[in-house]
């Protein structure tokens, strides 16, 4: 029992677990420590590069000015709303795995290669821009993270990552339309 | 070829996220991308623009010739030139004089709509040396690239 219950609760080499079923039980076996690491580790940096990319929308909604400020400022709010729940969801999902979820500005900014636009006057076009080159980043990253859940049957963690690349797909071609020179 | 190789760069990912580490060569690729989304009257420029940015040998013709396709191309290309302008702002700067002074953030300057070089520098004589008869119009203002450490 002491095995079973370090099996789901420890923390120590093993993080996950893969479930199958055996003569109509269901069963679990440990996952390897490099497949669960490479799952968290990812997990980590969509949840750093979700947080940041919500500070970078946020900080267009605030900032952004001219002739399209009213349609721009609502659609960054809508945007950064909802990174908001989703940036819930990745962390609790690496809880869920039993990994304890970085936190805070700094310890997410260093996990996240998605660059900060300087406070200031900017175009338009400018924030909208920055916020393709941001969410290009995350999908990116998050195509990493699918690919990995995927190598270690992690098909929940994957759902996520398919997921979170859905709405940011959606979202760019929301953003790149505006862009466009008709 | 360097245009069919562009082709592959796909639209999912996007440019932005494909760096080699080279800015010039992250700026080349960005160029090279237009051509099949600009009509062939522009490609004389920019394969000037590619050329210049991979040599290196001449940064205050690839500035100008930046400012002048950005002119032409921006408003139904706005992406590619955005991410042109921040690869340039951080790679580039326009030093003034024999000391090199810094004449301060390109990425202010290129914000601005200059037409060309020689647009550029008329603003950056005017809001630094507007003050003194003496050197106005005298400094020289050259172009170079940021050494890293």
């Amino acid at each position: 029992m002491l095995a079973t219950g370090s099996l789901f609760f420890g923390t120590g080499a093993l993080h996950g677990s893969r479930n199958g079923v055996i003569d109509g039980v269901m069963t679990t076996t440990a996952v390897t420590k490099t497949e669960s690491s490479a799952v968290t580790k990812n997990l980590k940096t969509l949840l750093a590069d979700s947080y940041s990319l919500m500070g970078q929308t946020h900080l267009a909604h605030w900032n952004v000015e001219g002739p399209s400020f009213f349609q721009l400022h609502v659609a960054f709010q809508s945007q950064y709303e909802e990174l908001f729940t989703a940036i819930d969801d990745v962390a609790e999902r690496l809880r869920a795995l039993d990994v304890f979820s970085p936190g805070g500005l700094a310890a997410l900014a260093k996990l996240s290669s998605i660059s900060e636009m300087e406070s200031g006057p900017a175009p338009a076009k400018d924030f909208v821009a920055h916020l393709i080159d941001s969410h290009e980043i995350l999908v990116a990253n998050a195509h990493s993270l699918r690919e990995a859940a995927g190598a270690s049957n992690d098909l929940e963690t994957q759902d996520l990552a398919i997921g979170r690349i859905r709405v940011h797909q959606k979202t760019l071609w929301m953003l790149r339309s505006f862009l466009k020179n008709l | 070829m360097f245009v069919a190789n562009a082709s592959h760069l796909g639209k999912l990912g996007g440019v932005h996220t494909i760096k080699t580490g080279d800015w010039r060569r992250d700026a080349a690729r960005i160029v090279e991308e237009l051509f099949h989304a600009t009509p062939s009257s522009s490609w004389d420029s920019l394969l000037e623009l590619r050329q210049l940015l991979l040599s290196g040998s001449d940064w205050a013709r690839a500035l100008d010739v930046f400012l002048s396709c950005r002119e032409q191309l921006e408003a139904d290309h706005y992406l590619p030139f955005y991410r042109l302008r921040r690869l340039l702002a951080a790679s580039l700067r326009l030093e003034a004089g024999l000391c090199g002074l810094d004449t301060g953030s390109m990425e202010n300057l290129l914000q601005g709509r200059h037409k060309s070089l020689s647009d550029l520098k008329r603003r950056v004589r005017r809001e630094w040396f507007e003050h003194s008869t003496e050197v106005c119009g005298k400094v020289a203002l050259h172009v170079v690239e940021r050494t890293r450490f």
